[in-house]
């Protein structure tokens, strides 16, 4: 049947729509991001590099802890400075939140960061051959031309827009994830039909 | 989209809105007895393309002079939207009726399948799809699905 006729579920689609293309314009807007109402910088790759060496489990993985959140926020304020440990202490002292209100800010953060990142396919067994930088220059540098610098600039969730662009030029036939929508269509789906008996 | 008596298409190509399906992802012969195993899956909206093959003769100076064009079956792509990331895909060959926009029941055949990808939000794969030719009502379909 056409979803359409599903009553609201065009609607809820159309909302979760919205909301992605926000999402997708603020990458390219040059604003700062808002943790549980601290200013930090949108996500870029050199967060990402300093966070992994940082061995942040917001990235890697393992146990969230107050520690480990106020040092993702300190990496990415606006105040962050690479080796300064007086300015870091500072910061992290200014910054009176809940260890959860850190832990569910960042991780809102870093969806929204990622909203556009790529689906996997199933594990093929093989270790990666390349850094995930090295993945965006390589990418992005052929087709556009960009520098690393300029590359490093851009907030990922606007990279990874541009990786779709590249892919559906490579491959016309390619399938990208909308995280919202598509979820938002499911679950409507979903819900018409527990409650119309299928 | 104009239709002809007997509900053949005299133009090029048939497009589907989108809509929720159900498809065979490859059943269980017990007994000489098939039992599909069906899933639903979200059909994204896609169009299928009809072409034309021509054949040409050509005089004793290589100079085309017959020309011989036939129809052929309405091919195209689609993507399919999963439950998650482990739902199976559709099985190669499996047939499905899909709706066109102008309400038409039109029966399907899986001719390819892609890789799933997905994420934790959602998971989808693209497939090729043909029209069935010489339908007659004998396109399979769940039993247990009541008609909306």
């Amino acid at each position: 049947m056409e979803l359409d006729k599903i009553p609201g579920l065009k609607e809820a689609v159309t909302e979760a729509e919205g909301r992605e293309e926000e999402l997708r314009e603020f990458a390219f807007s040059g604003l700062s991001e808002i943790i549980c109402g601290l200013e930090v910088e949108q996500l870029r790759i050199p967060h990402l590099r300093t966070l992994l060496f940082a061995k942040s489990p917001f990235i890697l993985g393992g146990i969230l802890t107050a520690e480990s959140a106020a040092a993702f926020l300190w990496i990415v304020s606006r105040d962050y400075r690479q080796g300064d440990g007086a300015a870091r202490d500072a910061f992290v002292m200014g910054i009176g939140m809940q260890k959860q209100d850190w832990i569910a800010g960042i991780r809102e953060y870093l969806n929204r960061a990622f909203t556009d990142a790529p689906g996997g396919g199933k594990p093929d067994g093989k270790s990666p051959i390349v850094c995930m930088s090295a993945v965006f220059i390589h990418r992005i540098a052929a087709a556009y031309g960009w520098t690393q610098p300029q590359i490093d600039a851009m907030p990922v969730a606007a990279l990874y827009q541009s990786m779709r662009l590249i892919s559906l030029d490579e491959n016309p036939r390619a399938t990208f994830i909308n995280r919202l929508s598509d979820k938002t269509r499911w679950q409507k789906l979903k819900e018409w039909k527990i409650a119309n008996g299928w | 989209m104009p239709t002809a008596p007997g509900n053949t298409y005299n133009d090029g190509g048939l497009r589907f809105g989108t809509q929720s399906v159900s498809i065979d992802t490859g059943g269980t012969t017990t007994g000489g007895t098939y039992t599909p195993e069906m899933q639903d899956y979200i059909l994204e909206a896609f169009s299928l393309t009809r072409g034309t093959n021509w054949a040409e003769s050509a005089d004793e100076n290589g100079v085309p002079n017959k020309q011989h064009g036939r129809i052929t079956i309405p091919t195209g792509d689609a993507t399919l939207q999963l439950e998650n990331e482990t739902t199976k895909s559709p099985a190669v060959f499996a047939e499905f009726i899909a709706e066109d926009i102008s309400g038409n029941s039109v029966t399907l055949i899986v001719s390819q399948v892609g890789e799933t990808t997905g994420n934790e939000a959602a998971a989808k794969v693209t497939i090729s799809l043909r029209k069935k030719i010489n339908t007659t009502v004998s396109a399979k379909k769940p039993a247990a699905k009541k008609e909306v």
